[in-house]
């Protein structure tokens, strides 16, 4: 007779009893263990590039230990604390704004009343996700270089200077473009997640509140957003998470020197510094800042799931 | 017959609650299909500028500059000849293919069972759930991972293109708050009457758990399809088992130089368009039928109530 | 939707069993000689930098010449050589080599193009001393070592007092082309030039239509030649295209571009002024000097400034980054729009023109190559009439090395019989299969039938008596707009690479245009010197100074061009200098300047 767990037993279980009961779990554990084992944390040993004086000719076994020099090496940079300043607006945008996108559009869908339209839209939405980075990056200098589309409409609408608003170093220019390119990119994608959310509301609650006289802004607010919460909070804290260590490669096909106070985040500092003109390859300073990156992502996501356990009662884990 | 017309128009509707719209909501809906449209058609903006490019003259529309809303000087399909004309890129198509498949199929299992494991009440739940988190933040580099694929001699072998990608730590915690969604009390009922667990989370709680998990599917589908850079490093000797996105990825590179001689062939200026329909067009097209079929498990599935 | 999952796992599992199982068959489904197996002394691997092209053939082993080279036998005892090619997918060169190395699987045989020299490859036990080899098999290579001081310099190593052969050198015949250089459009100035002497209007035109490189001109500079030779010849050109572009209604175009720092890193006009890239270059007295602090430097970029000022450097030219700085403004320049850029063969002649239509501004276009120019107008006297010698022209009459692996010796290869084999290369008759290509009887003997698929029947030279040529490529392959002439010959072979020898069948126009190009050959700028080594630890910190370095003048150089700060003004010019003081360049200078004395690099 199979017993049932629940929270408040399981931590007074001794471990032969939760092994009895739960072994099942532990096995079904088992392929996604040896997975990452093999292959994710064996390879780990790749870290200690970051610490090493890193030839390719010795290897990871042979290169000279040099301790935390590449670390002081990249942090000393005189245009580290800029890079790092960027990086954090830059995540910051990409958290909120960027966050938010994505379910007001899911939103949106779910307020059309016709399923064939809606599905046209969306599959319409997808499509900036299958066109390489490289096509939306020329894209973008296309619309707002010197006479181009959205340079003339912003020159005639607000007065903003008639020049390639990518060459601009003032502060929220490059931030601006950039947080739009992300949500023109991403929305339809990032979208799906809250849409299959947002579906599994059940249809009975809206009822039951339109019966109640809500409107349907109210029955939004009230009932939709609560349905995907949780939903909403775990993409939330792993967004957090992952915005301060990946996705800026694109700012390598748009920024340049005059730009680079605005633009230049902690991935194409390093990228300029490991892999400019004229040094042989660094893979070791790459390697740290690869490490760098890691440990704030790792505090940032603990921070920010434990904050959505006390803000809003869900949260990762 | 007035029944008939009524149920078709239901089909149809995203929602199956009868509402009296008023004024108010009228205008909403206007407003929201407005901002739909404009989102859709924002989005359509770069696939039909590269579809576009696709079909015009190369040299023509090397002169030209800004967005391309019609095929600049004719149209003509040099581009794709170009990329067709060699037979490795059918071999990518159907290498691709195979390798969408079984990638998508084991990743999720292992992801699924990965998810549920960490979804139930164990005393190893916060261990398992940070061993997963931690493989999402750190990584050791593309060399060592490397090494390890090669002492396991899958190099040069479709495993190494299949295995290592097919799934990570992000799945596996998309598949536990996925189930963590499932009413505990399905999962009671399941484990009273004696279901083992993978039996309660095959028969039970998987189809309650399939609106993250088509998520999922669609994310491992996608990322299957436009996988190169695994290929790139693993099968790099193999061209019969290169993907489609690799053949591409060489066919451009290639012919990237073509304005290096004084009778230059402009049309393969127009392969990196090309290559971005071929590659994404089969996408596109069988991605609606497959979000439906996929979706359905949830309405199907639902518990009302 | 169960059973579609069943089914898929099922499929999943089977067919994964099944080429775990097959792949063992698939794997060595490539191209094994009839003759001989892996295991054989004489069978070799080899790896490859990349091929012509997948549109000719995948596998390298294809290549016809190489076919023709394998139907022979080598070495003392007439063995059979097969050498089984191995190149890394585009792009992936550099990881596809690391992850050779970190697997401990080299190949045989390594072209050595993205390689570390020799001598660092030897220190760690990668490739094997080829002396003895040398001196017993290869007379033909023996020779050109003796010969040829660039390629001794590359080949030979002085390794614990004693001096080495570590790889085998391609030889050029004569200097290559180079792929890029100024253009502009002569047609303008034959139609809206005059005389500088005699006012007189100048006449010039197509003699064939068809033609794009017939064009006749009687042209006359300021300097008193039929081209370019100094600034002010420039300058007088600048003022005939803001003529044309006035008459012809443009007002979107400009009369010379500009790469986005200010400068291109391989020098651009720095040069014109004696020396001074920004880059670390040796001057004419052999010192090291770091060209961002130095007059010529500054006497540049007052004359880039006075042309921006003018207008007649392109007013945006800081805000076209995307582009590479062969290929800025690539539109415009096929509209007919710019008068003068830094750009390709591909824009040479009247290739631009397509039809009135299409490219109306375009029309009777001619486009001539210019050689970098000399400054006679700016700046004190020391940075007048000197010849530039920092340029993109590379000067050295050796290629990349082929190196032979101690892997080869593992596997207990064949290494007589196969330097008996490159050492063909390096041979007159050889040197035509590496580079040139096969005659008819040769594409016979090879069992391939590239040459009858891609219209070269006959074999792909003739053989001609005309001055230097003595051979010359038949019209199928002097009209290929591809890679055909890399195809046809065993071209990843070392060996002897005829340059001047071959007629590639260019119209004299186009030849001078692409003369023009190596006019002045870089003698300033030591990388790739042959022979010049220095040590990785010197080497990555004089590298990390020039990235500081190149990350100030790159963001600031601008500033001057465009009239923010005055160069000519002592004080912004002496902030400058501090700021790259700061940099430490000359931390970087005190490195180089021994190796310039010890390799006796432009020392008096």
């Amino acid at each position: 007779m199979a017993k049932v767990e629940n929270a408040y037993r399981v931590s007074k279980m001794s471990w032969k009893k939760d092994f009895k009961h739960n072994w099942g779990v532990y096995v079904m554990f088992l392929p996604i263990f040896l997975f990452m084992v093999v292959l994710h944390y064996i390879p780990m040993f790749g870290i200690v590039m970051a610490f090493q004086d890193f030839n390719i000719n010795l290897g990871y076994f042979k290169s000279p230990f040099v301790g935390l020099n590449n670390f002081v090496e990249l942090f000393s940079g005189a245009d580290f604390p800029r890079a790092i300043g960027n990086t954090i607006i830059l995540a910051v945008l990409k958290c909120t704004i960027g966050f938010v996108m994505p379910i007001i559009f899911a939103l949106l869908l779910s307020l059309l009343r016709s399923k064939k339209y809606k599905r046209t839209i969306q599959t319409c939405s997808y499509m900036p996700n299958f066109v390489a980075a490289v096509i939306v990056c020329f894209l973008v200098q296309q619309f707002v270089k010197q006479d181009g589309p959205i340079t003339l409409l912003l020159h005639n609408l607000l007065g903003v200077d008639n020049m390639n608003l990518l060459a601009d170093p003032n502060p929220p220019t490059f931030w601006i473009i950039y947080l739009v390119m992300g949500i023109w990119q991403g929305i339809g994608w990032g979208s799906i997640m809250y849409v299959a959310a947002i579906s599994t509301v059940s249809g009975d609650l809206h009822e039951a509140a339109a019966i109640d006289g809500a409107s349907r802004m109210q029955r939004i607010f009230k009932i939709t957003l609560p349905c995907i919460k949780p939903t909403v909070m775990m993409m939330f804290v792993l967004g957090i998470g992952t915005s301060f260590a990946g996705g800026y490669d694109n700012i390598l096909l748009l920024y340049m020197p005059t730009t680079y106070p605005v633009a230049d985040t902690i991935y194409t500092y390093t990228y300029r510094n490991a892999f400019g003109a004229g040094v042989s390859p660094d893979y070791a300073l790459s390697a740290a800042s690869g490490l760098f990156q890691s440990i704030v992502g790792t505090i940032l996501l603990m921070g920010s799931n434990y904050l959505s356990k006390k803000a809003s009662g869900s949260s990762l884990f | 017959m007035a029944l008939f017309k009524d149920r078709k128009k239901d089909v149809d509707r995203v929602s199956t609650m009868i509402e009296h719209p008023g004024f108010g909501d009228r205008v909403v809906d206007v407003v929201v299909i407005l901002l739909c449209l404009l989102v859709a058609f924002c989005s359509v903006i770069p696939m039909w500028h590269v579809l576009m490019s696709s079909f015009s003259d190369g040299r023509l529309l090397m002169g030209t500059e800004g967005l391309i809303v019609w095929p600049v000087g004719g149209f003509n399909l040099d581009g794709y000849v170009h990329l067709f004309k060699n037979s490795s890129i059918i071999d990518g198509y159907t290498n691709t293919l195979f390798y969408t498949v079984t990638q998508v199929a084991l990743g999720f299992l292992i992801a699924a069972m990965g998810g549920y494991a960490i979804s139930r009440q164990t005393r190893l739940k916060t261990p398992m759930i940070l061993f997963l988190t931690a493989t999402m933040l750190f990584g050791g580099g593309m060399v060592p991972v490397y090494m390890v694929i090669n002492a396991l001699g899958w190099v040069e072998t479709p495993l190494a293109l299949i295995i290592p990608g097919c799934t990570n730590g992000m799945f596996c915690v998309m598949m536990m708050n996925a189930f963590n969604a499932v009413p505990g009390e399905m999962y009671e009922a399941a484990r009273i009457d004696g279901a083992g667990h993978f039996r309660t989370m095959w028969r039970v709680m998987l189809p309650q758990a399939m609106n993250l998990g088509s998520v999922i599917i669609l994310n491992s589908v996608v990322g299957a399809w436009n996988a190169w850079l695994p290929a790139s490093i693993y099968v790099p000797q193999s061209r019969h088992l290169w993907p489609l996105q690799l053949v591409i990825n060489q066919i451009i590179n290639e012919n990237k130089d073509f304005l290096n001689t004084g009778n230059p062939d402009y049309s393969k200026y127009l392969i990196q368009f090309a290559a971005t329909i071929a590659a994404s067009a089969p996408l596109i097209i069988l991605f609606p039928f497959f979000q439906d079929k996929l979706e359905k498990g949830v309405l199907g599935g639902g518990v009302k109530g | 939707m169960k059973s579609l999952k069943k089914m898929f796992l099922c499929l999943a599992v089977v067919s994964m069993a099944i080429l775990a199982a097959g792949c063992g068959i698939l794997k060595g489904s490539g191209n094994q000689s009839a003759n001989l197996k892996p295991e054989d002394d004489t069978y070799f691997t080899m790896w490859i930098h990349s091929g012509p092209g997948s549109a000719y053939y995948t596998e390298y082993e294809e290549n016809p010449a190489i076919k023709y080279a394998q139907s022979k036998t080598w070495g003392e005892e007439n063995k059979s050589i097969y050498i089984d090619f191995t190149a890394p997918p585009q792009n992936k060169e550099v990881d596809n080599l690391n992850n050779m190395y970190a697997s401990g699987n080299l190949t045989h045989l390594l072209d050595g193009v993205i390689c570390d020299t020799a001598d660092v490859m030897y220190e760690y036990g990668r490739i094997i001393d080829l002396t003895e080899y040398v001196n017993k098999y290869m007379p033909n290579y023996k020779k050109v070592l003796e010969t040829e001081e660039d390629v001794r310099k590359s080949a030979v190593y002085n390794i614990d007092g004693e001096e080495k052969i570590l790889s085998l050198v391609n030889v050029n015949e004569s200097y290559l082309d180079v792929n890029f250089g100024f253009e502009y459009r002569r047609d303008w100035i034959a139609k809206y030039g005059k005389h500088p002497e005699t006012g007189a209007a100048f006449t010039g035109g197509y003699t064939d239509e068809n033609d794009p490189d017939s064009w006749q001109d009687d042209v006359i500079f300021p300097s008193g030649g039929t081209e370019p030779v100094y600034i002010s010849d420039w300058e007088w050109m600048f003022e005939i295209f803001e003529t044309a572009m006035d008459d012809l209604g443009i007002d979107d175009g400009y009369c010379i571009s500009m790469y986005y720092p200010g400068y291109t890193w391989s020098g651009g006009l720095c040069s014109s002024f004696g020396g001074g890239t920004p880059m670390f270059y040796a001057d004419a007295n052999g010192k090291a000097c770091f060209g961002g602090v130095t007059q010529s430097f500054r006497t540049y970029i007052e004359c880039m400034s006075n042309w921006y000022k003018i207008g007649w450097l392109d007013q945006a030219f800081d805000q076209k980054t995307g582009e590479a700085h062969y290929a800025i403004d690539s539109a415009k320049i096929r509209q007919g729009k710019i008068g003068m850029w830094y750009g390709q063969q591909s824009t040479l002649g009247g290739r631009i023109f397509v039809d009135e239509t299409a490219t109306p501004l375009a029309e009777g276009i001619f486009v001539a190559g210019a050689a970098m120019p000399i400054n006679d107008v700016y700046g004190p006297k020391e940075c007048q009439n000197v010849i530039p010698d920092c340029t993109a022209a590379g000067l050295s009459l050796s290629g990349s090395p082929v190196y032979i692996t101690t892997k080869a010796v593992e596997d207990g290869k064949d290494i007589a019989a196969i330097c008996a084999y490159f050492d063909y290369f390096y041979s007159e008759e050889g040197a035509l299969v590496k580079s040139v290509g096969l005659t008819k009887e040769q594409s016979e003997a090879s069992g391939s039938d590239f040459y009858e698929k891609n219209g070269l029947a006959d074999g792909a030279y003739t053989l001609v008596n005309d001055g230097d040529f003595k051979y010359k490529f038949v019209d199928t392959l002097a009209k290929d707009g591809g890679n055909l002439s890399i195809a046809v010959c065993a071209d990843k072979m070392p060996g002897l690479k005829l340059v001047k020898s071959v007629d590639k069948g260019r119209a004299e126009t186009f030849q001078a245009s692409m003369e023009a190009w190596i006019k002045y050959p870089n003698i300033g700028l030591w990388n790739g010197t042959p022979g010049f080594v220095i040590e990785k630890e010197d080497s990555d910190a004089i590298g990390k100074i020039q990235t500081k370095l190149l990350g100030y003048t790159d963001a600031h150089t601008m500033e001057f061009i465009k009239g923010q700060k005055d160069i000519t003004d002592e004080q912004e010019w002496s902030n400058w200098c501090t700021m790259l003081t700061k940099q430490n360049y000359e931390k970087a200078l005190n490195i180089v300047q021994p190796y310039l004395e010890k390799f006796d690099y432009r020392q008096p």
